[in-house]
């Protein structure tokens, strides 16, 4: 049971010819960095979905991490990998967005028609696989409300399956404000799910 | 409460995060601990199924484009600073033009504030240079060569300008009409529009090509005959507005075949206009032949033999009838030469106008006449053929010498 649903720390192996990339964009060769935009798009797109929720501002936001990984690519250290960093501006990037969107959130809370219709259908045919979609539903609305501070510790731990440590080098926090964060997002979320999470321990 | 404390720390636990000891340990925790229990299992649920959320899959085109149109914001981005460094290096506050305005606006009320009362900004009045030639013509006064016992004095004066009276009312009752201009400035700021003598005296000289051409007097001094007395006479007699005294004067004296010239830092006293007023009025034209000793001994001198035009000298006085017989002569030459349609007309128009200019230059030897005439010459060129030039540059030297260069 434990080991079904236990988190194996990842391992994030860096791309071996990563830090031959880093330099040679340093001086100056488009093929080079255009490699690394390659090696990174998708994390950078993941990260700033699972902050942000919706494509068109994770598409902004991972394009706008890269255009700073240009504008900053002389300070950034070839020895070192380029991940955490990037990781950095991501959920920065997707807070300052979280942010600025604070206000609208609001208007945001009522279901779109596509959930509604889930919705009936599963209250028509309530069915197991049902009460899991729609469990998963509320666990991503909840997901969605948490603090930036919280949402970005929980997003890579849980969903990216970044060890303590990577998120701590990542987001330049301490291992045990890592931990604190994390144990407070998942409180939040057991709070706001504790009905569904009774319902299925039934 | 403490092992559940310390235990819901590690919660959920997996068998990788912690050691094989440790994680034998917690599971026997919550196999006893029924809360610590529901705690993993409701973290493992939570934990899970954030995993199941699903995230969306752009698709192949554009994950290929991606980096693509990254290169085309970094692009972007370097045009946009680009366009931000020449913005920033030429820039200019959205309020210049305003505040240029504004300052051109302040720089003109302090500087009509500082100057005297009355006294206006010279482009009212004494630009008169710039006027058209008929403005010009009909500003110049009358003027008359003198007879000195045995010598012809021409006498060559810069040009009179019309002269403001010291208030409106001083303006006699019987005088038909004032200087227009200076008494609408007068009434516009209620001021008197005279100018104080202390600037009449440095001022005049150098406001008119014939005070340029006196700026090479010396010293200019102010009427011999006080302006109220001339006033008065002139005003009993309801002919002609008073006038300043012209700043200096200048004398060519024919003396058989030589010409000296002097230069008279004397002022011209208005006496003279007096004087020549009181003379009878001699009918215009006169008989060329009816001229005195001295026109006879005039007209055999070298100089004019010379030029068919100073047969005018041979008029005993001119009035100011005469003058404005040649003004008005000018005046119908000059539009008539203007007009695009002349035709093979325009020689004989331009001689014309040139033997008209050259008349009213001699007879009258108004230094503004002779320079009009001067210049009209050298603009003849272009429209006379070449066989004209040597009559005009006799013209030209002949108005030369009447100025004394």
């Amino acid at each position: 049971m434990m080991s079904e649903h236990g988190f194996q720390p990842a391992s994030r192996s860096r791309h071996p010819e990563e830090g031959q990339w880093v330099r040679a964009a340093q001086e100056g060769d488009r093929a080079a960095f255009d490699r690394l935009v390659k090696l990174h798009q998708r994390a950078a797109y993941r990260w700033a979905y699972r902050m942000v929720h919706t494509h068109d501002a994770a598409d902004d936001i991972a394009q706008e991490a890269f255009i700073r990984l240009y504008r900053a690519l002389e300070r950034i250290d070839s020895e070192r990998p380029l991940s955490p960093w990037l990781c950095r501006v991501v959920m920065n990037l997707a807070t300052n967005y979280l942010r600025r969107q604070k206000t609208l959130v609001s208007l945001d809370d009522n279901p779109g028609l596509e959930a509604v219709i889930t919705q009936d259908v599963d209250r028509q045919y309530p069915t197991s696989k049902h009460r899991r979609r729609e469990f998963v539903a509320k666990l991503e609305k909840a997901i969605e409300k948490l603090p930036p501070k919280f949402k970005s510790v929980l997003v890579l731990r849980v969903q990216d399956n970044r060890s303590y440590e990577e998120i701590a080098e990542a987001l330049e926090l301490t291992m045990g404000t890592v931990m604190s964060r994390l144990s407070r997002a998942r409180s939040r979320l057991r709070k706001e799910l504790a009905e569904e999470l009774k319902k299925m321990r039934e | 409460m403490s092992a559940c404390n310390e235990i819901k720390k590690l919660l959920p636990v997996s068998p990788a995060a912690v050691s094989p000891e440790e994680y034998r340990r917690i599971i026997q925790h919550l196999e006893a601990c029924p809360n610590c229990r529901a705690l993993q299992e409701d973290l493992q649920a939570l934990d899970q199924a954030s995993a199941e959320i699903e995230l969306p899959e752009p698709g192949n085109e554009y994950w290929e484009n991606f980096g693509l149109r990254v290169r085309q914001k970094v692009a972007a981005e370097g045009a946009k600073e680009r366009r931000r460094l020449i913005r920033w290096l030429t820039y200019r506050p959205a309020f210049s033009w305003p505040a240029g305005a504004l300052a051109l606006v302040l720089a003109f009320f302090i500087t009509r504030a500082m100057l005297p009362d009355g006294q206006v900004p010279e482009s009212g009045v004494i630009l008169q240079e710039d006027a058209t030639l008929v403005e010009e013509l009909e500003t110049v006064g009358p003027a008359s060569p003198e007879e000195i016992a045995g010598e012809k004095v021409l006498t060559v004066e810069p040009r009179s300008r019309p002269r403001a009276p010291s208030s409106a009312e001083e303006l006699p009752s019987g005088q038909p009409e004032a200087d227009e201009e200076a008494t609408a400035l007068a009434e516009a700021s209620d001021q008197p529009a005279k100018k104080p003598p202390e600037l009449e005296a440095e001022e005049i000289p150098h406001k008119s090509t014939a005070g340029r051409i006196a700026g090479k007097v010396p010293e200019f001094k102010p009427d011999a005959v006080p302006l109220e007395e001339m006033q008065s006479i002139l005003a009993a007699r309801g002919e002609e507005a008073p006038y300043e005294a012209p700043p200096a004067r200048k004398t060519i004296i024919l003396k058989g075949d030589t010409v000296e010239t002097q230069v008279s830092d004397r002022g011209l006293p208005r006496g003279r206009d007096l004087e020549l007023a009181e003379r009878p009025r001699v009918p215009f034209p006169v008989d060329d032949t009816a001229g005195s000793p001295e026109t006879e001994r005039l007209l055999s001198s070298p100089i004019a033999q010379d030029y068919s035009g100073i047969r005018a000298l041979n008029k005993d006085e001119f009035t100011a009838a005469d003058r404005e017989f040649f003004k008005e002569r000018i005046r119908t030459l000059s539009e008539k030469l203007s007009a695009k349609k002349l035709g093979g007309d325009r020689r004989k128009v331009c001689r014309e106008l040139v033997d008209m200019y050259y008349q009213l230059a001699v007879n009258w030897k108004v230094t503004s006449d002779i320079e009009r005439a001067i210049g009209f010459i050298e603009t003849a060129r272009a429209m006379l053929p070449e066989e004209d030039y040597p009559d005009l540059d006799a013209k030209a030297a002949a108005l030369k010498s009447l100025l004394g260069q």
